[in-house]
C-alpha cells in the first residue's frame, strides 16, 4: 500500500520531503561536543522543556485557556519515575520505605498515565470557568501538587528529594551526554504527533472552541469533550516531560517544581509564540540561555532579563513565531498555489448536496413553545409548522421574540414549555451540538466566524462530523487520515465555490469583507449537511447587490431540498424568497401566510408602525 | 441657522456601512422624529450626534459648532442630552441617585440649589418616581424606568433632548403614557426634541416634522401630518408589496 498522494492531493516538493532529515542533526551534538555543561545541562534541558512548553501550548495556544499549574503535571511525571526506579542504595536515609525499582520505560508510562488522570480532573473546572478565574484554579492545582511532594515524606522523601541511577542499556551508559539519545527520539515523536493533531480536525475543533464556543457547538463540536481532551493530552505530554526530566539530573527535589516553573514555562511559550513547534523551541532556548548570557550584569541580571522580555513582547505580540509565520507566509505562496490548483481540479466534480441525507416529515414543528425569563415571557405559546423543502420567513419588530426563538430552536436556551419536533424526532431536550449533528445548522446575525482560521478551515470545521479517524490515526497521520483530510478539503473547497468564495479559500476569516463573511457563514452551515438551515439576519449590513447574491444562494439551497428558516428585517428579501411568513410580536404569533397576505395584515402593520389614529378613531366608534 | 444640523453623515461599524450619507436639521423648539424599521440607522444617527460613535465622514453641528472633535461628556455639557435606547438606568442605585447623577455636570458647577429645586419639580411631574425615590432603579417596572430615564435627562436642563426608542419593550398602555409625556414636553417648548422611534404612527402624531429612514439613508421627510397619510411610510417598513 502506497502512502503517497491520494485523489489528486499534491505531493510536496522533494526538498520539503527531505527536511525531516535535518532532525537527525542534533544527534550529532553529543558525538561532537564533549562539554557536559552545554550538551547535557543546556541541550538536555532545552529538549525536555520544549516538550513541556509544547504541552502547555495545547491548552494556551489551541484552547485559549491560561494554565499556571503545568509544573504540577511535570512533577507528577518526574516523581513517578523517580520513586519507582530509584535504587535503595542511593537513597539510604530516605523516608520512603520501599523502592520497587521498576524498569524506566514502565515507570515512565505510568507517570504519563497518572499525569493524564490529573489533567482529566483539571479539565472539569476548565469547563466552568475561563480567563483569570481558571488561571487562579490552575495555580491552586499546581500548589496542591507542590505541597504534596514537599510534605508527604513517606511517598516522596520531602525536601531531601530522590536520587536516581543513570540509565544503562546493555553495557552502555545512557547518562551524561548520552542521555540526549534517549530524550531526543521522544521529543521528535511527540512533537510530530502534536503537529499532526494540531493541523487535523482535532486542532481545528480546539481553535473553533477558542474562537467562538457557540459557533463550534452549532457545528456539532462538543466543547466538554474537546476541552477535557486537550487538558488530558496536555497533562500526558507534560508528565512525559517530567519523567524524562527526572533522569536528566538523576535527582529530583520539590523546589524545582514550584509555581515559578509554571510561570517560566508560560513566559517561554508566549515569548516563542503559540501554535508553533519552532516557536516553542525558540522560546525555550532563549529562556534557558538568556540568564546565562546576562551574567555580565551580575546582580541586576534578572532585572535586565525582565525588561528585555517586556520590550520584546510589546513589539512582537505574537512572539517570535508570529514574525516567522508572516515571513513564511510570503515564501509559501507557491506551495499554496499548487494546493489551490489541485483543490480546484478535484472540487470541480463535487456535488455539494450529494451527501444530503433523505429525511421524512415536517422540517420543524413547534407546539406551544414558551420561554420565560423570570417574570418576562419572551416567547409565548408559539406553534408553527415548517413543511420540508420550503423557505419560511420569521419577522417581527424589535423585542418581538425572534432571537429568543432562534436560541430555543438551537438549544442555547431550554424552553419553559412546549415541544420541538424536527423531521419526526423530538429535539427539544438535545444540546446545541447534538441538534447540529441531527441536522440543524445556523448562521449568526453578529458573525461568529473562527477569525484565526482561513475560510477553507472555517468550512472544514463545519465538516467536523464527517471525520471518522480516531485520535491515534490522526496523531500518526496514517494514509487513511490523510485521505480523509484531503477529501474534506475538496468538499470544503466545493462549498466555498458554491457561495462564490473559492478565491478567498486561504484568506483568514478576519480579513474577509463583511459580505464575504456572511457568505462564509452560509458555507460553513451547509457543511454540517443540514436538513434545516436557520439564517439569522443574513442581509444585515449588506448592499443590494450582495443581498441579490444571497437570495440566489437561498433559492439554490431550497432547490437542493434543504428547508430554510429565514429571520430577517430586510422586507424585500423576506418577501422575495419566503414561501410563507410568520410574524411575531410580544412573543406571540400574530400572523402567518403568504408574503402578500402578511404585508396587508392590519395586525402586522400595527405591530410595526403602531396604531394609526384613524384606526383608533374607527375602533372607538 | 438650525439648532442641530446633521450633514452627509457616513458611519461604519467595522466593515458595515450603517449610515450612507444622512442629512437632517432640527430647529429650535421643534420636535423632529426619525422613523424607520429595525436596522434602518436611527439609533446610529442619534449615537453619532451624542458623540458615542465617530463618523467616517460628514458633520454634526450644534448652534453652528461642529461636535465631532468633542467627547460625549463635553457634548452633554453643551446641552445635548440623550435618553438611551433600552433606558439604561443605573439599576443598582436609587431613583434619587439616578436623578442626582443626571445632574452631575450641573452639580460640578455648583448649582446644588437649582438641581434640588428641579428634582423636586420633576417629582411633581412624575409622582410615581416620587413614591419610589429610595427604591433601586433596577426594581422599577419597564415604564417607570423609561420615565426615570427621561427625568434623569431633564435634570441636566438639556437644550436638545435625544430620545432613543422610548417605546422599546413596553406594553401598549405604557407606551401611551410615555407619549403623553413627550407631547407635554413638546407643548412646554422649553426643550427641543429629537425623537427616534420605530412605532411610526405614535411618533408622527407628536412630531412637527419627521424623517423616514431605510437602510442607512433618509428616504423622505415631511410634516408629521403629511406623513401620517403617506402610504410610502408603510412600504418603508413592510416592503414594496405592502398595501
Amino acid at each position: 500500500m502506497s502512502d503517497g498522494p491520494q485523489n489528486g492531493e499534491p505531493r510536496p516538493p522533494l526538498a520539503r520531503r527531505l527536511t525531516p532529515l535535518l532532525l537527525l542533526l542534533p544527534l550529532l551534538v553529543p558525538l561532537l561536543v564533549e562539554n557536559q555543561y552545554y550538551v547535557h545541562g543546556i541541550l538536555g534541558r532545552i529538549l525536555v522543556y520544549t516538550l513541556l512548553v509544547a504541552s502547555l501550548d495545547l491548552v494556551v495556544g489551541y484552547i485559549g485557556d491560561v494554565s499556571i499549574g503545568h509544573a504540577g503535571f511535570f512533577a507528577i511525571g518526574a516523581y513517578t519515575v523517580a520513586v519507582l526506579t530509584a535504587p535503595p542504595a542511593l537513597n539510604g536515609d530516605s523516608a520512603i520505605a520501599f523502592f520497587p525499582q521498576w524498569p524506566f520505560l514502565v515507570a515512565l508510562a505510568l507517570g504519563v498515565a497518572l499525569s493524564a488522570i490529573a489533567g482529566f480532573v483539571l479539565g472539569f473546572p476548565a469547563l466552568r470557568s475561563s480567563g483569570p478565574y481558571l488561571a487562579v484554579i490552575t495555580i491552586a492545582y499546581g500548589l496542591i501538587i507542590f505541597t504534596f511532594i514537599n510534605e508527604q515524606e513517606a511517598w516522596t522523601n520531602g525536601t531531601k528529594g530522590v536520587t536516581l541511577a543513570p540509565l544503562r542499556l546493555g553495557g552502555v551508559s545512557l547518562g551524561g551526554n548520552n542521555y540526549i539519545f534517549v530524550v531526543y527520539p521522544f521529543l521528535v515523536a511527540v512533537l510530530w504527533a502534536l503537529r499532526n493533531i494540531g493541523k487535523s480536525f482535532w486542532g481545528r475543533a480546539f481553535e473553533a472552541i477558542k474562537n467562538s464556543a457557540v459557533a463550534a457547538a452549532c457545528t456539532g463540536i462538543s466543547r466538554a469533550y474537546y476541552k477535557v481532551s486537550a487538558f488530558v493530552l496536555s497533562a500526558a505530554v507534560a508528565g512525559l516531560a517530567g519523567g524524562l526530566f527526572s533522569q536528566l539530573d538523576s535527582y529530583v527535589a520539590p523546589n524545582t517544581f514550584s509555581y515559578n516553573l509554571s510561570v517560566e514555562f508560560l513566559i517561554a511559550l508566549i515569548f516563542g509564540g503559540t501554535r508553533s513547534i519552532l516557536g516553542n523551541l525558540i522560546g525555550v532556548t532563549i529562556f534557558v540561555f538568556l540568564p546565562d548570557l546576562f551574567t555580565a550584569f551580575a546582580d541586576s541580571r534578572l532585572m535586565v532579563y525582565g525588561i528585555l522580555l517586556l520590550v520584546v513582547l510589546f513589539f512582537l505580540p505574537d512572539g517570535v513565531a508570529g514574525v516567522l509565520r508572516s515571513l513564511w507566509g510570503r515564501l509559501a505562496g507557491t506551495g499554496l498555489a499548487r494546493e489551490r490548483h489541485a483543490l480546484a481540479a478535484a472540487a470541480s466534480h463535487v456535488d455539494v448536496f450529494a451527501s444530503a441525507t433523505a429525511r421524512q416529515g415536517d422540517a420543524l414543528v413547534l407546539e406551544g413553545v414558551t420561554m420565560r425569563f423570570g417574570g418576562l415571557t419572551a416567547v409565548n405559546d408559539l406553534s408553527l409548522t415548517i413543511p420540508r423543502g420550503s423557505v419560511r420567513g420569521l419577522i417581527g419588530p424589535n423585542g418581538s421574540g425572534k432571537s429568543t426563538t432562534v436560541n430555543v430552536l438551537t438549544g442555547v436556551y431550554q424552553q419553559t414549555a412546549g415541544r420541538i419536533t424536527s423531521f419526526g424526532h423530538d429535539v427539544g431536550s438535545l444540546t446545541t451540538a447534538q441538534r447540529a449533528r441531527f441536522g440543524l445548522a445556523r448562521t449568526f446575525q453578529n458573525l461568529q466566524l473562527f477569525q484565526d482560521l482561513t475560510a477553507l478551515q472555517n468550512v472544514l470545521v463545519g465538516l467536523h462530523q464527517s471525520f471518522r479517524s480516531n485520535l491515534y490515526q490522526v496523531a500518526l497521520w496514517t494514509p487513511a487520515a490523510r485521505r480523509e483530510e484531503w477529501g474534506a478539503k475538496v468538499r470544503a473547497y466545493a462549498l466555498l465555490r458554491f457561495v462564490g468564495l473559492e478565491s478567498q479559500a486561504f484568506e483568514k476569516a478576519s480579513n474577509l469583507s463583511y459580505g464575504q463573511a456572511r457568505l462564509l457563514e452560509i458555507a460553513r452551515a451547509l457543511a454540517v449537511s443540514p436538513g434545516l438551515l436557520l439564517l439569522d439576519e443574513p442581509a444585515a449590513g449588506l448592499t443590494s447587490a450582495e443581498i441579490e447574491a444571497i437570495n440566489a444562494i437561498v433559492r439554490r439551497i431550497k432547490a437542493a431540498g434543504i428547508t430554510v428558516l429565514l429571520i430577517e428585517h430586510h422586507m424585500e428579501m423576506v418577501m422575495a424568497i419566503s414561501d410563507e411568513v410568520t410574524v411575531l410580536d410580544f412573543g406571540r404569533k400574530i400572523a402567518e401566510g403568504s408574503p402578500g397576505a402578511v404585508q396587508a395584515d392590519p395586525a402586522v402593520i400595527e405591530a410595526y408602525l403602531g396604531k394609526h389614529p384613524t384606526a383608533i378613531g374607527a375602533g372607538a366608534q | 441657522m438650525a439648532l442641530l444640523e446633521i450633514e452627509n453623515l457616513v458611519v461604519d461599524y467595522g466593515r458595515i456601512r450603517a449610515l450612507k450619507g444622512v442629512s437632517m436639521q432640527v430647529e429650535q423648539g421643534e420636535l423632529v422624529a426619525v422613523i424607520g424599521s429595525n436596522g434602518a440607522g436611527k439609533t446610529t444617527t442619534v449615537r453619532t450626534v451624542s458623540g458615542l460613535l465617530r463618523p467616517t465622514s460628514g458633520d454634526v453641528r450644534f448652534d453652528g459648532r461642529s461636535l465631532l472633535p468633542l467627547p460625549p461628556n463635553r457634548i452633554a455639557d453643551l446641552g445635548l442630552v440623550q435618553v438611551p435606547e433600552g433606558r439604561k438606568v443605573f439599576a443598582t442605585q436609587s431613583v434619587e441617585s439616578n436623578l442626582q447623577l443626571g445632574a452631575y455636570l450641573r452639580l460640578r458647577k455648583g448649582e446644588r440649589r437649582g438641581v434640588e429645586e428641579d428634582i423636586a419639580s420633576l417629582y411633581q411631574t412624575f409622582p410615581r418616581l416620587s413614591e419610589r425615590r429610595s427604591q433601586l432603579a433596577g426594581t422599577l417596572s419597564g415604564g417607570e424606568q423609561q420615565m426615570l430615564a427621561i427625568a434623569r435627562a431633564l435634570v441636566a436642563k438639556p437644550r436638545l433632548l435625544l430620545l432613543d426608542e422610548p417605546s422599546m419593550g413596553l406594553a401598549p398602555v405604557i407606551i401611551d403614557e410615555v407619549f403623553r409625556l413627550v407631547e407635554r414636553l413638546k407643548r412646554s417648548r422649553e426643550v427641543t426634541i429629537f425623537l427616534v422611534e420605530q412605532l411610526a404612527y405614535r411618533a408622527l402624531e407628536v412630531a412637527d416634522r419627521a424623517y423616514v429612514m431605510e437602510q442607512g439613508q433618509v428616504r423622505f421627510s415631511g410634516t408629521g401630518r403629511e406623513l401620517m397619510k403617506d402610504e410610502n411610510v408603510r412600504r418603508a417598513y413592510l416592503g414594496a408589496g405592502a398595501a
